[in-house]
């Protein structure tokens, strides 16, 4: 029990971070989920576009932080794409997510050139932004829940402005949206846009911070991304806007802890997909059976 | 200032299950013009209103507002010209945002929506004036959400939302339906006090006989989506229920109206 406790301590830090990065990736799960009621996959190809584009362009010499701009903005555009299939063709949601995401897996590829590259050679944006220090690990949670701290205040705002009220609204009720002048159109590919940008940072951050960007690594990813979006959620609520802006960023914090936890205990790595799926399984379950309102609502 | 020109609409056309919802429907409101359209289920009432509003797309025929062909423009192009309120107290709001947001919503409507927050001081404070007309208590539950109202609080708040900017032409169908009389009679008396006080050019549907007599200058009957019957001026004035009952034999077949 000693040993478990033990090595669980030791990942602690290191599990921080992670939840800190998947912290990007849980707000970009829930603004679609949440705020427009479209259940979205595009997380899985998104997050690893923002890898390979900002590992491409470091290995190409761009710096950094543009490095990680430059794959914040394809992440919209990803977002975006998902959005105009489901607008244009009406396609259900969930299929314009799938076909974005394994198209985007070829596209990842063709960005690097290879399934993978490696960033070891070169300066990352921990490099840029801690200096000396860079590799210290205290220092590295506090810069990235600093940014995912940000990233949630800046969406808090957002959401509070006129355009951000039409963008929930359209999550609420689309015919009475569209009564108040609000289009549809505008405000879902405003917001898949964003979210796809906020996953994509997530997996620029990830690659900077692994030192490697492969096209696989976001498999599961949109899983995790809820699961985070869940635990937050039955750990501070969603009552007021901000609860629900904190939730995905306390979420993803604790999930991974839990996730290191069971690693601790023995589990393979492997199993964790499967533990994750499991979970969220039962979260989604559980208010029908104490018969509370549905979890996730879907949009027609 | 609203013209509805010959509008044909016809659900499911070319099938057994096909609907005639509107055969060839004209009318002109003036400006000020309130008109009370009554008729059966499924007369086609607010299929006319859809179309007038841009939900539902006429097969013919034309919608005007204010000398402008606004039939091919969607819902929200032409937002800014009118307000609507539904029948379904739950379909004019957001549930998930609350009172002021949802006031803030309505006051953008019509025009470009910027990244300023929407809630300011000044607003908070004339959002509280225009839900305490209604005297439920709403001014003191600005910040709390909608979901949590009851119906006539939610009803009460989407008349305040469609009052909010002044529209050019207001949309009410069946409003009242869902509220219990007391409410009913509170929302039925907010709405008649805006529409008179601004003079706005209102059509507003309803299955309550007495509010058609009692409440407007126009009466519009509709019946398998055509215009039966008008009334205006003083002959809309003399109207009684017993007269109309009578005349249309509105009990014994499907335009039974209460
Ligand atoms: N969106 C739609 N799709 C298919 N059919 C429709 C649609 N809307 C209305 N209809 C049909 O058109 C006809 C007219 O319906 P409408 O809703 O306009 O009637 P109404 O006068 O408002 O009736 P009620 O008093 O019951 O509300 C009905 O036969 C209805 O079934
Ligand atoms: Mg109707």
């Amino acid at each position: 029990m000693g040993e478990i406790i033990g090595s669980f301590l030791n990942l602690v830090p290191i599990t921080l971070l992670q939840g800190a990065i998947y912290g990007f990736v849980a707000l970009g799960v829930m603004l679609p989920f949440r705020m427009l009621s479209f259940p979205d996959l595009t997380a899985e190809g998104s997050f690893p576009l923002g890898g390979a584009v900002a590992a491409a362009s470091i290995a190409a010499g761009l710096d950094p932080i543009s490095a990680t701009l430059l794959a914040l903005a394809a992440g919209c555009v990803a977002g975006c794409a998902t959005a105009l299939i489901h607008l244009g063709l009406r396609l259900n949601t969930l299929l314009c997510g799938i076909i974005v995401l394994t198209m985007l897996f070829s596209v990842n590829i063709r960005i690097m050139g290879k399934p993978n590259t490696a960033l070891f050679a070169f300066d990352d944006m921990f490099d840029v932004l801690l200096g000396g220090s860079s590799s210290d690990l205290t220092l590295q949670i506090a810069l990235i829940l600093g940014l995912a701290l940000v990233a949630a205040g800046l969406l808090l705002w957002f959401l509070k402005t006129e355009t951000g009220l039409a963008l929930r609204a359209v999550g609420a009720n689309q015919m009475m949206a569209r009564a108040q002048g609000i289009s549809i159109w505008r405000q879902t590919i405003l917001g898949l846009g964003l979210a796809g940008g906020l996953c994509a940072t997530g997996g620029a951050i990830m690659a900077q911070n692994q030192s490697f960007a492969d096209v696989n690594m976001g498999f599961g990813v949109l899983l995790n991304g809820l699961a985070a979006v869940i635990v937050g959620e039955t750990l501070i609520g969603r009552s007021t806007l901000w609860r629900q802006l904190l939730a995905p960023i306390v979420g993803a914090i604790a999930y991974y802890q839990v996730i290191s936890f069971a690693l601790a205990l023995g589990l393979e790595p492997s199993d964790l997909k499967f533990l994750t799926g499991a979970f969220v399984l039962l979260m989604l379950a559980l208010p029908g059976l104490t018969g509370r309102r549905e979890v996730l609502r879907i949009r027609e | 200032m609203i013209d509805v020109r010959t509008l044909d609409k016809t659900f499911y056309r070319g099938t057994p299950s096909a609907r005639h919802a509107l055969n060839d429907v004209s009318l002109r409101l003036d400006e000020g013009d309130f008109a009370v359209v009554i008729g059966g289920n499924g007369a086609g009432k607010s299929t006319l209103l859809n179309a007038i509003a841009g939900e539902v797309m006429p097969d013919a025929g034309s919608v005007w507002i204010d000398e402008t062909d606004v039939t091919r423009r969607p819902p929200h192009r032409r937002a800014g010209l009118i307000s609507r309120v539904f029948q379904d107290p739950l379909a004019g709001s957001a549930g998930g945002m609350t009172i002021e947001e949802n006031l803030a919503l309505a006051l953008a409507r019509g025009r470009r929506r910027t990244l300023g927050l929407a809630l300011t001081d000044t607003r908070r404070r004339s959002f509280r004036d225009a839900v305490a007309v209604f005297n439920l208590g709403l001014e003191e539950r600005m910040d709390q959400k909608v979901e949590l109202l009851s119906g006539g609080q939610r009803q009460s708040l989407a008349l305040a939302m469609a009052l909010v900017t002044a529209p050019r032409v207001l949309l009410l169908d069946e409003h009242c339906a869902a509220l219990d009389p007391r409410t009913a009679a509170t929302v039925m008396e907010a709405t008649v006090d805006a529409v008179e006080r601004d003079g706005l050019t209102t059509l507003m549907v309803t299955h309550n006989m007495q509010h058609a007599i009692d409440h407007g200058n126009r009466l519009v009957m509709m019946m398998d989506g055509k215009i039966i019957f008008e009334a205006a001026g003083a002959e809309k004035r003399s109207l009684t229920v017993e007269a109309l009952i009578e005349r249309f034999h509105l009990v014994d077949d499907k335009m039974l109206l209460v």
